[in-house]
C-alpha cells in the first residue's frame, strides 16, 4: 500500500478530515505526524529562514519528520484561497518553493494549488490529484465521501467540540482535549482567538486550552463560529487574508453582549505580519464593548513559566471582575 | 624597526594591538570602552606605549569596529576599516586555508564564509543580544559564577539543560525556571552554552556553509563551553587563535601594513602622545534643509578637526 | 479642506503641485525624522512594519500642522500597505482626532470606494474640466524629477568631491518645484541636467555595480533606510535602484507591465504574494544576467512578501553565483549597522571582482 504523509500544521487543523479522507479512499495509507513536539521544533528551526513565523517553522520541522517516515508523498498544497476575494497568508502562498529552497532529499511532494474561487475547482483539483497519483480509483466516491468527513467535522466543531478532539478519527490522539477530572465546572466563558495552528497546537501555545479548562474556564474558538454567522459581520474593507478575517469577524461574534464572553485570549505569534492588523483591530473593538483582552505571543520558546503566568493573572482578574471583588477599569 | 598599529573600537571593548615589521603581534591590550570611546583610545595608548619594544616607531595605523571612524581621527590613522574585513584578514593571516570564522563579542556575533581566501559570505546579528558576550556576563552575574570560570563549570556538567528561547528576556526567565526546578548550576550553565550557541547558528549562521577549518575569535572564545558547545553542534574541531581577542585590531594592523607597503606615504598616525591631547565632541542640528542631520565635530585642543553626520557634506568639506 | 500626504522621497513636490493645483489648501508634511518613527512607533502595533510606523507618524505631525484630510493610497493585498489606511483611522480617531482619510483605491476592483475618494479631491465641475490639464502637469514633474535624480545617481560614484552632487541636486530640486507649467518644469529639466553634468568627475574610476531591490517604501524613501544609495554611491559603487516612482505608475497603476520580472521569476516563485516578494526574486535574476555584481534586499522588518523572498533568494544567489544582501529595517535599525554591512558586501564585491580579473585578492581591500 502507498502512503503520504499531511504534516500537522498549517491547513492542517482545518481541513484534515477532507484530505484524510480523500487520500484513504484513494487507497493510501494516510500518515499524518505526531503533535509537534521539542524534535520537531528544533528540526524546523534548523531548516527555515530565520526570518519566518514559528508556525511556519514547526511546518518545516512536520516535513522533516514525514521525509523520514518511508512515504511515497507528501502532501504540501499550496493554499492560496478559500473561497473568498481573501487570499491565505503570503507564506501559504509560496511554501512549496520556501520549503524546497531549504529542504533537500524529499520524498515527492504533491504540490497542487488550492484556489476556491470558482465552486467547482475544487473537484476538479482532486480529479487531477487522483489521475496523477491514484489512476484506476473511483474519484466520485472519494470525493463525496471527502465532503461528508468534511461536513461532519465542521458540525461537530459549531456543536463546540474543540479541534483537537473533533479529529481524533484521523489521528488516534485527543489533541488538546483535557481529561475528564480537569474539566472542573465551568465559570467563566473565554473566547481563544487565534489562527487554528497556533490555538490548536498545544506546543506551541503551552498547552493553552487545557490550561484554561483545568482553570474553570468554558473555552470558545473562531473554529466553532458557522461560516454563515461569520458572514453576517461585514466590514468597510475585508482584511486580505482568509484566517485573520475569521478570527476577526469571531472576535466580533463572540463579542455581541448576548454570548457574555468574559475575557479573550488573543494568541498570536513573533513578527506575525497579519496579526499586527488583527491584533490591533480585536483590540479596540474589545476595548468599545468592555471586555478585557490579553494578547499571548508565541515564539519558538518552550518556557512555560511566563506564559502560564500571564495565564493564570488574566483568568484571575476575570474571575473577581465577574463576582465584583474588584471592579477595576480594563482599558487605561 | 617598522611596526603597525591596530585599533578596534567597540561598544563594550577597545582593542589595541602592534605588530612588527612582518605583521607578527609584539604587544596587545584589552580595555573596557564603557561608553567612552575617545577616552579609551587615549588610556589604550598610554599603556601600549609602555609594552611597546624600544626602537620601534608606528609606520601605519588601522581603525576597526563600531567607533572606527572616531578612533581614525583621533590617533590619525591611514586605513579605517570594517570590522567584518579586519577580522577576516587576521583569521586567513594565522589559517591561510580557513573556510569559516565564528566571531563573537560582547554586543554583536558574526559569521565570515572565506572560500580560497576570500571572503564570500557573511552575516552579523541584528537586534538580537542572546548570541553575544553580554548575555552570557549577565547570566554568570545571576548564578554568582565568575565570567571567567563559566567554562569550566560547563565542562563539568552531566545533562546540560535546554535553555529555551531566542530573545534574552524569555531565555533568562526559562533559566530561572530551571534553577528552580533544582538542575544543578554546572548544567545549566552548559546549557546556557548550548543556547548561545544554538542561537548563534540558527540566526547569524542561518543557512551558511560551515566548512572546516572553523577559526572561533572574540571575547567570547576565551570561553571553553562555548567552544566545545560548537564542536558538539557542528561535528568539526573549532581552532581559537591565542589572540582571540583582539583579531579585530589585528586585521586592522595587518590591513594598514599592506596599505603602507603597496604604496609607501608617511603615516598619520599622531603618536602615543595623541593620549595626552584634549579631545572634545560636539553635535548640532544642521538646518541647511529639511534633512536636519546631526552633524558631530571633533576637536582636538580646540580646533576642530573633523566633522560628519551631514548627508550633504556641506560641515564635513569645511575643514 | 486642509489636506496632506504620505512623504516618500521626492513625491511631496509632486503631490503639493497636485492638491493646490485641485484647489486644495495643501499641508505638506514634514520629511520623516526620528521623531516621525517614534511617535508612529509609539501608536502603531508593535510588528507593524517600519512604513506603517512612519507614515502614521507622519499623519501626526501634519494634523499637528492643521492638516484635517489625509490623501493615501489602497490596495487589495495580499500586502498589508494595502489595508493600512483603515487602520490608520482606526487608530487616529481612537486617539480622538476628527481627521478624514480619503483613500484611493485600486479603480479596477474597488470602484466605488475610488471614484468616492476622487470626486472628494476633484470636488467642482469646473475642475474636472481642468483636471487633465493638471494631470499633463503633474505627470510631466513626476517624470523629470526621476530623470534629475537618476542623472545624479550617475554621477555621484564619479564625483571628485564627496557631497557635490548632492549639493547640486539639492538646488535643482528647489528650481524644479518653483516650476509649475511644462514648459517651465521643462526648463528646469534642462538646467538641472546640465548644472549636474558639470560636477566634477573621475572618470577613470571602475565602480562596482550594485543593484537595490525590496519593498517599495523603503526602497524610496531615504529615511527608511538610512539613506544607502548615497551612502553606496559616496563609497564610489554604482547603486541602481529598482523602483522609481514615474515608472512604477505606469508598471503598477495604468498598465499592467511587469511580464518579464514575472517571467524571470518564475524558476524560483511562481505565486503573487503581494508587495513587492515577486518583483525582488525577478529582479535579482535580471540584474544577476545584466552583469551586476551584487544585489541588497532592502525589507521592512516583518514584512511578509519580503520575508518570502528572502527565504527564496539563497538559491537564487547560488545558482546565479550573485552575492545578494538583505537589510532588514526598523525602529532599531542603527545607521552604523547598516555602514558596516554595506562596507563588507563592497569588500566582498571588490574581492571577487579582483579574483574574476586574475589579480591576487588577499582577504580584501
Amino acid at each position: 500500500m502507498k502512503r503520504v504523509g499531511i504534516p500537522r500544521s498549517l491547513f492542517f487543523f482545518t481541513y484534515l478530515p477532507f484530505w484524510y479522507t480523500f487520500w484513504a479512499e484513494l487507497g493510501y495509507e494516510v500518515v499524518v505526524s505526531p503533535l509537534t513536539n521539542k524534535g520537531i521544533l528544533d528540526k524546523g528551526v534548523e531548516e527555515a529562514s530565520t526570518d519566518l513565523c514559528v508556525p511556519v517553522k514547526v511546518f518545516h520541522g512536520h516535513v522533516a519528520y514525514l521525509a523520514g517516515q518511508q512515504v511515497d508523498a507528501i502532501f504540501l498544497p499550496r493554499m492560496v484561497n478559500a473561497g473568498s476575494q481573501a487570499t491565505f497568508c503570503p507564506k501559504f502562498l509560496a511554501l512549496p518553493e520556501m520549503v524546497k529552497c531549504s529542504m533537500t532529499d524529499l520524498p515527492p511532494l504533491v504540490e497542487v494549488r488550492v484556489d476556491l474561487t470558482s465552486p467547482w475547482s475544487l473537484r476538479s483539483l482532486c480529479h487531477k490529484i487522483q489521475q496523477e497519483w491514484a489512476p484506476g480509483k473511483d474519484f466520485g466516491a472519494a470525493y463525496r465521501r471527502a465532503v461528508l468527513a468534511q461536513e461532519a467535522f465542521q458540525a461537530a466543531l459549531t456543536r463546540g467540540e474543540l479541534v483537537g478532539s473533533a479529529l481524533k478519527p484521523y489521528t488516534g490522539d485527543e489533541g488538546d482535549k483535557p481529561k475528564a477530572e480537569e474539566a472542573l465546572k465551568s465559570e467563566l466563558d473565554i473566547a481563544v482567538l487565534g489562527y487554528p495552528y497556533t490555538v490548536h497546537d498545544a506546543f506551541l501555545n503551552g498547552g493553552l486550552l487545557r490550561k484554561l479548562r483545568r482553570l474553570g474556564a468554558r473555552v470558545h474558538t473562531a473554529d466553532m463560529v458557522p461560516i454563515r454567522e461569520l458572514r453576517r459581520y461585514r466590514m468597510h474593507k475585508d482584511l486580505f487574508w482568509h484566517y485573520s478575517n475569521m478570527v476577526f469577524k469571531a472576535g466580533k461574534f463572540w463579542l455581541q453582549p448576548e454570548r457574555r464572553v468574559d475575557g479573550i485570549i488573543h494568541v498570536s505569534t513573533f513578527a506575525c505580519g497579519p496579526d499586527a492588523m488583527v491584533g490591533k483591530m480585536l483590540e479596540l473593538e474589545a476595548k468599545a464593548r468592555g471586555v478585557p483582552l490579553i494578547a499571548l505571543t508565541l515564539d519558538e520558546q518552550t518556557g512555560q513559566a511566563g506564559l502560564d503566568t500571564r495565564i493564570e493573572a488574566f483568568v484571575d482578574m476575570l474571575a473577581r471582575r465577574k463576582t465584583g471583588a474588584y471592579n477595576i477599569s480594563v482599558h487605561g | 624597526m617598522g611596526g603597525y598599529l591596530g585599533v578596534d573600537v567597540g561598544s563594550v571593548s577597545t582593542n589595541l594591538v602592534v605588530t612588527d615589521e612582518e605583521g607578527e603581534i609584539v604587544a596587545s591590550l584589552y580595555i573596557r570602552t564603557q561608553g567612552q570611546p575617545i577616552a579609551a583610545v587615549q588610556e589604550g595608548l598610554a599603556q601600549l606605549e609602555k609594552k611597546v619594544p624600544a626602537g620601534l616607531t608606528i609606520e601605519g595605523v588601522g581603525t576597526t569596529g563600531s567607533g572606527r571612524t572616531l578612533a581614525g581621527v583621533v590617533v590619525g590613522a591611514d586605513l579605517v576599516k570594517n570590522e567584518i574585513t579586519c577580522h577576516a584578514v587576521a583569521a586567513a593571516r594565522l589559517v591561510p586555508d580557513v573556510q569559516t570564522v565564528l566571531e563573537i563579542g560582547g554586543q554583536d556575533s558574526k559569521i565570515i564564509i572565506l572560500r580560497d581566501g576570500v571572503v564570500t559570505d557573511f552575516a552579523m546579528n541584528t537586534v538580537c543580544a542572546a548570541g553575544t558576550g553580554s548575555f552570557l556576563d549577565h547570566q554568570a552575574e545571576r548564578l554568582n559564577v565568575p565570567i571567567e570560570e563559566f567554562g569550566s563549570y560547563a565542562l563539568r556538567a552531566k545533562n546540560p539543560v535546554r535553555i529555551a528561547g531566542r530573545c534574552t528576556v524569555f531565555a533568562e526567565s526559562d533559566m530561572i525556571h530551571k534553577q528552580q526546578m533544582g538542575h544543578s548550576v554546572e548544567d545549566i550553565i552548559a546549557g546556557l552554552c548550548e543556547a548561545l550557541v544554538r542561537n548563534y547558528l540558527n540566526n547569524v549562521g542561518k543557512g551558511k556553509e560551515i566548512l572546516p577549518p572553523v577559526v572561533f575569535q572574540g571575547g567570547v572564545a576565551a570561553n571553553v563551553g562555548i567552544k566545545a558547545a560548537f564542536e558538539k553542534a557542528l561535528g568539526l574541531p573549532v581552532y581559537v587563535p591565542e589572540h582571540f581577542g583582539v583579531m579585530g585590531a589585528w586585521g586592522a594592523a595587518l590591513l594598514a601594513r599592506e596599505k603602507m607597503r603597496t604604496n609607501p606615504q608617511p603615516t598619520r598616525f599622531r603618536g602615543f602622545q595623541a593620549a595626552c591631547l584634549e579631545y572634545k565632541t560636539s553635535s548640532f542640528d544642521c538646518t541647511g534643509c529639511s534633512n536636519q542631520c546631526e552633524v558631530i565635530s571633533i576637536s582636538m585642543e580646540g580646533k576642530v578637526i573633523a566633522r560628519w553626520g551631514d548627508r550633504c557634506g556641506r560641515w564635513e568639506n569645511l575643514l | 479642506m486642509r489636506i496632506t500626504f504620505p512623504y516618500m522621497g521626492s513625491s511631496p513636490l509632486v503631490f503639493k503641485q497636485l492638491l493646490s493645483e485641485l484647489g486644495h489648501e495643501v499641508v505638506v508634511p514634514p520629511p520623516p525624522s526620528k521623531r516621525t518613527l517614534d511617535l508612529g512607533t509609539k501608536y502603531a502595533p508593535e510588528f507593524a512594519c517600519i512604513p506603517f510606523k512612519i507614515l502614521l507618524g507622519t499623519y501626526l505631525e501634519a494634523i499637528a500642522l492643521g492638516a484635517d484630510t489625509i490623501v493615501s493610497t489602497g490596495g487589495v493585498g495580499p500586502c498589508r500597505a494595502g489595508y493600512y489606511g483603515e487602520l490608520h483611522r482606526r487608530i487616529l480617531h481612537d486617539l480622538g482626532y476628527e481627521v478624514r482619510l480619503l483613500i484611493l483605491e485600486p479603480p479596477l476592483r474597488r470602484p466605488g470606494d475610488f471614484l468616492r475618494a476622487l470626486s472628494a479631491l476633484v470636488g467642482s465641475p469646473l475642475t474636472w474640466l481642468r483636471l487633465p490639464g493638471i494631470l499633463r502637469r503633474v505627470w510631466t514633474k513626476l517624470n523629470v524629477l526621476d530623470r534629475v535624480e537618476k542623472a545624479a545617481h550617475a554621477i555621484r560614484p564619479y564625483e571628485v568631491t564627496p557631497g557635490e552632487t548632492s549639493r547640486v541636486y539639492n538646488d535643482c530640486l528647489k528650481a524644479i518645484d518653483a516650476a509649475t507649467t511644462v514648459a517651465e518644469i521643462r526648463a528646469a529639466e534642462a538646467e538641472s541636467l546640465a548644472r549636474l553634468a558639470k560636477v566634477p568627475q573621475d572618470r577613470t574610476r571602475q565602480p562596482l555595480k550594485v543593484a537595490l531591490v525590496g519593498e517599495i517604501y523603503v526602497v524610496l524613501e531615504p529615511f527608511a533606510n538610512h539613506n544607502v544609495q548615497i551612502m553606496l554611491e559616496e563609497m564610489g559603487v554604482i547603486a541602481e535602484r529598482s523602483i522609481y516612482l514615474a515608472e512604477w505608475t505606469r508598471g503598477n497603476a495604468i498598465v499592467a507591465g511587469e511580464k518579464n520580472i514575472k517571467g524571470a521569476a518564475r524558476p524560483y516563485l511562481s505565486e503573487l504574494v503581494g508587495g513587492h516578494g515577486l518583483n525582488s526574486i525577478g529582479e535579482t535574476v535580471i540584474y544577476a544576467r545584466r552583469g551586476f555584481d551584487g544585489v541588497i534586499q532592502l525589507a521592512p522588518f516583518a514584512c511578509i512578501p519580503e520575508i518570502v523572498a528572502k527565504s527564496i533568494l539563497p538559491r537564487v544567489s547560488r545558482e546565479l553565483d550573485i552575492p545578494v544582501l538583505t537589510l532588514f529595517l526598523d525602529e532599531q535599525t542603527g545607521e552604523a549597522g547598516i555602514r558596516t554591512r554595506l562596507e563588507a558586501f563592497i569588500d566582498l564585491l571588490a574581492a571577487r571582482r579582483k579574483k574574476r580579473e586574475g589579480q591576487v585578492a588577499w582577504a580584501a581591500i
